[in-house]
């Protein structure tokens, strides 16, 4: 049903292409992160709740369909539906049915709740496509509530020494979950502007996030906030070189001691939106797919130990994963 | 255990150095018993090596999580650490940190060596049951040896000075030399009156900038010309017949060198000497390769101390029968020098001579073939001065060499470069093979690690643990400070502080060196006078 071409995962019973990384006539994309919905593409379909965020990534001017979750489009005999995927926001997974045969392509994927994206749905499937960012068992992650704790410590911390906290996110996803646990924990946050405009983005796409404040260097309120901004913006910021300031990332990667030493933070915090091993096995079996594809991620490690465990599995190189801004 | 687990995470996150001497002082004030000790002689590595039998470690962790051989061993090399490894692939999430303070619990791990495998397993079990992750992360730390969180012995040593109001010269003294948590007291080890403690303190050092020939800066007369040695910049105080070197990282070093201390060398008088520490003795002085052979050594050898001798090269005096004699011009330090300290045993003084540029030049075309690095300028009226300065001392090294090599395989980096390869082997033609001639881990930007990194992935022949053999489709341009023969490589080439100068991306790999230009390159440097 999909086949590996230069352009990007394709159907050639639809004649389309699953988040393709070189422009094509027709994309269907899982979700708005720069390595899976790209410009450059004739038309997108794309899930409803991804709407907004993606004409703000994509321009206002693109060419969009979308379709609630759950609800089947057909093309030619084939039937395609999204379902949520818990990764981010407005999320999905893709499914394919044609002929009595299943496909799912995960896209990109957490199986716990965030409390804002709406939670994985394990679909049953013949051919599964998994992506396997964290597809190593050193990852098994903490849960959501234990690392908010951490976090609550570290502002405390910080704004007793009267050091401004920057938690670095990326701007789709990471950054509005970072925003409601602090929020619901009564720490008052600022918003970097890219974060800020994704923030109201979402917000007008049905999302039930919090008003929250646009970051004014000039304007430090007297309650020391927390300021989310994405990775990319601070870097070199001049604004914060007068503001002494403490750097935390949240990232699954923050994990490993080493990885939070390389990147330069001080303070690492484990959120992560890619499932971690336990949540890839998890929905892997919940398929109880014949054949698992294993892209972006650890996928030779992934795809050996499946092997060992009797289902049929392979590494797919595709281009996911590639951009540096928002992957993970 | 609590507060040291605490203080362990702290440091890890902790910004600057003066938040970790705080942290570390304030723990020292709070801790000035064999819990202080056992802390300070783990974080100073004083302790090291690891403590309990890591195979049967490893066993113990992959059984707990049902993981076979092989994908144990990918997560350890993803992870880079055997300590957080174990403590990410234990599955359950333990309750409450153990009770015990950090010295019972290092003396309930010492009493687990040398026990049956089985015993120590079922021992770490027991604790990693009970134990948080962050305590697990502390406790898989302390029985695996080996704590590295960013606090250098320095560090240690400004929260000590600072927890007992003492100098930081006096504390260095103070732990220099074998002690162990287990029979030293802290009032005795820290606080007692120790008179060697208050003699052994060195100066500051006089550092050079360096002379670039765009920029005529020196005055033209009056300048004194020395070989840049490749050694250990030290300096030999002598006083009350006690010998003490310090490096100049201001580290008391004396006991890597018994051939040049109190036993093995009796001194006279009260003086201090700036210079070079290196291997050989005065008139037969080796390449600095060789020291580095002893270097490399955790035990020294009589043998080793026999076949690799190390020597001190004077060039400056600055303390004389108890006087500092800083402030002097250079040229009266320098008669001192060479009037009071030829013909001691193991010392040679430096050679200078006094010339204009003509003579630095001169002198810097023969540098290499000295085994020295370059020349030093001296103005002969400077006083010896505290840290780097402009204007009366330059630096002046040999232009390093350099040659065109095909990358052949990659490492990834261990710890905090876990997930990018950043060690690679190179390799230069001989009879239509690549022959490897150096490894290299610096000189590239964090881009460029990032872009080689995603190449490696895409181009990897053949993978060897975390040593991935690529295809050899990339050029880069080494360079290095030094080239010798050598019989243990199979190109019978050593390189001498390999890098990498940058990528050569406009050249193919036909297009890189041979061993015969490398071959050649030796003969250069030995040409004779």
């Amino acid at each position: 049903m999909l086949s590996l071409r230069s352009e990007g995962l394709y159907c050639e019973q639809g004649d389309f292409y699953i988040d393709p990384w070189k422009p094509v006539a027709r994309a269907v994309v899982t979700h708005a992160h720069a390595d899976h919905a790209r410009r450059g593409m004739g038309s997108y379909l794309a899930p409803f709740f991804s709407k907004n965020v993606l004409k703000l990534r994509l321009g206002k001017h693109i060419r969009l369909d979308t379709l609630p979750f759950g609800q089947k489009h057909y093309i030619r005999g084939l039937s395609l539906s999204f379902h949520p995927a818990g990764h981010i926001p407005g999320s999905a997974q893709i499914r394919l049915e044609y002929r009595g045969e299943v496909w799912v392509v995960s896209g990109d994927y957490k199986t716990t709740p965030d409390g804002l994206s709406h939670p994985f749905e394990p679909l049953t499937c013949h051919t599964f496509i998994t992506e396997s960012t964290f597809g190593m068992p050193l990852f098994q992650f903490p849960d959501q509530e234990t690392v908010f704790s951490e976090m609550e410590a570290w502002y405390r911390r910080c704004s007793g020494a009267g050091e401004l906290p920057v938690v670095l996110a990326y701007s789709l996803g990471k950054a509005q979950r970072v925003m409601l646990g602090l929020h619901q924990r009564g720490i008052p946050v600022a918003l970097h502007s890219s974060v800020w405009e994704t923030h109201e983005a979402l917000r007008k796409n049905g999302f039930g996030l919090p008003p929250a404040p646009k970051w004014y260097a000039r304007n430090v309120p007297e309650r020391m906030p927390v300021l989310i901004a994405p990775p990319g913006a601070i870097r070199g910021a001049g604004f914060l070189r007068k503001q002494p300031h403490q750097l935390a990332a949240a990232s699954g990667w923050m994990h490993l001691k080493g990885l939070r030493r390389r990147a330069g933070y001080e303070m690492g915090f484990v959120l992560s939106d890619h499932a971690d091993w336990n949540g890839l096995l998890y929905a892997i079996q919940e398929t109880k797919a014949e054949q698992v594809w294993i892209t972006h991620g650890y996928s030779d490690v992934l795809s050996r130990f499946l092997r060992e465990q009797g289902i049929q599995a392979q590494t797919l190189e595709t281009h996911f994963g590639q951009t540096d801004d928002d992957s993970e | 255990m609590k507060a040291f687990v605490e203080l362990y995470h702290l440091l890890d996150s902790s910004p600057g150095i003066k938040a970790k001497v705080d942290l570390l002082a304030s723990f020292f004030e709070n801790h000035s018993n064999s819990d202080g000790l056992w802390a300070l002689a783990l974080l100073s590595g004083q302790i090291g090596g690891r403590r309990l039998n890591s195979a049967a470690l490893k066993q113990l962790s992959m059984r707990e999580a049902g993981l076979p051989e092989w994908l144990f061993a990918e997560c350890y090399s993803v992870a880079g650490d055997l300590a957080e490894t174990m403590t990410h692939l234990f599955p359950e999430p333990g309750v409450n940190a153990p009770k015990g303070s950090l010295s019972e619990w290092m003396q309930a791990i010492e009493a687990q060596r040398g026990l049956p495998p089985e015993q120590q397993q079922a021992f770490v079990l027991e604790a990693w049951k009970r134990m948080p992750r962050s305590t697990r992360f502390v406790f898989n730390k302390l029985i695996t040896g080996g704590f590295r969180v960013g606090v250098s012995k320095g560090l240690l040593v400004q929260a000590l000075a600072k927890a007992t109001e003492q100098d930081a010269e006096q504390i260095q003294y103070r732990l220099t030399g074998q002690w162990h948590p287990k029979d030293t007291q802290w009032q005795a080890l820290l606080l007692d009156n120790n008179s060697l403690a208050d003699i052994s303190k060195p100066y500051p050092f006089f550092l050079a900038h360096s002379y670039n020939p765009e920029t005529p800066e020196p005055k033209p007369t009056d300048w004194q010309v020395e070989w840049k040695w490749d050694g250990i910049r030290c300096q030999w105080v002598c006083r009350q017949g006690h010998s003490f070197l310090w490096s100049r990282g201001e580290e008391l070093i004396t006991a890597a060198f018994p051939e040049l201390t109190d036993g093995a060398l009796p001194m006279q008088g009260d003086w201090v000497l700036d210079g070079e520490l290196l291997p050989g003795k005065p008139g037969d002085w080796k390449p600095f390769s060789e020291l580095q052979r002893r270097l490399n050594r955790k035990r020294l050898s009589s043998a080793i101390l026999k076949e690799i001798p190390v020597g001190f090269m004077a060039y400056d005096l600055l303390e004389w029968q108890g006087k500092d004699i800083r402030m002097w011009p250079l040229r009266d330090r320098r008669a001192l020098l060479e009037n009071e300290m030829q013909n001691l045993p193991r010392i040679g003084v430096s050679p200078a001579w006094v010339g204009d540029v003509d003579l630095w030049v001169k002198k810097r075309e023969d540098a290499a073939q000295q085994g020295a690095e370059g020349v030093m300028l001296k103005h002969l009226d400077s006083t010896y001065g505290v840290g780097r300065k402009r204007g009366s001392w330059w630096k002046w090294k040999v232009e390093p060499r350099s040659f065109d090599a095909v990358l052949t395989y990659a490492q990834r980096g261990h710890g905090n470069r876990a997930n990018l390869y950043t060690d690679f082997t190179f390799g230069v033609w001989w009879k239509g093979e690549l022959l490897t001639v150096a490894k290299a881990y610096s000189g590239l930007t964090t881009a460029e690690l990032t872009e080689l990194s995603r190449f490696v992935s895409k181009h990897s022949l053949d993978s060897f643990g975390p040593v991935r053999r690529v295809e050899p489709l990339l050029v880069f341009e080494i360079g290095f400070d030094g080239i010798q023969e050598s019989k243990r490589h199979k190109s019978g080439i050593a390189l001498r502080f390999p890098r990498i100068f940058r990528w050569r991306r406009d050249k193919k790999p036909e297009q890189a060196d041979t061993l015969d230009l490398l071959r050649a390159m030796i003969e250069d440097a030995r040409a004779p006078d």
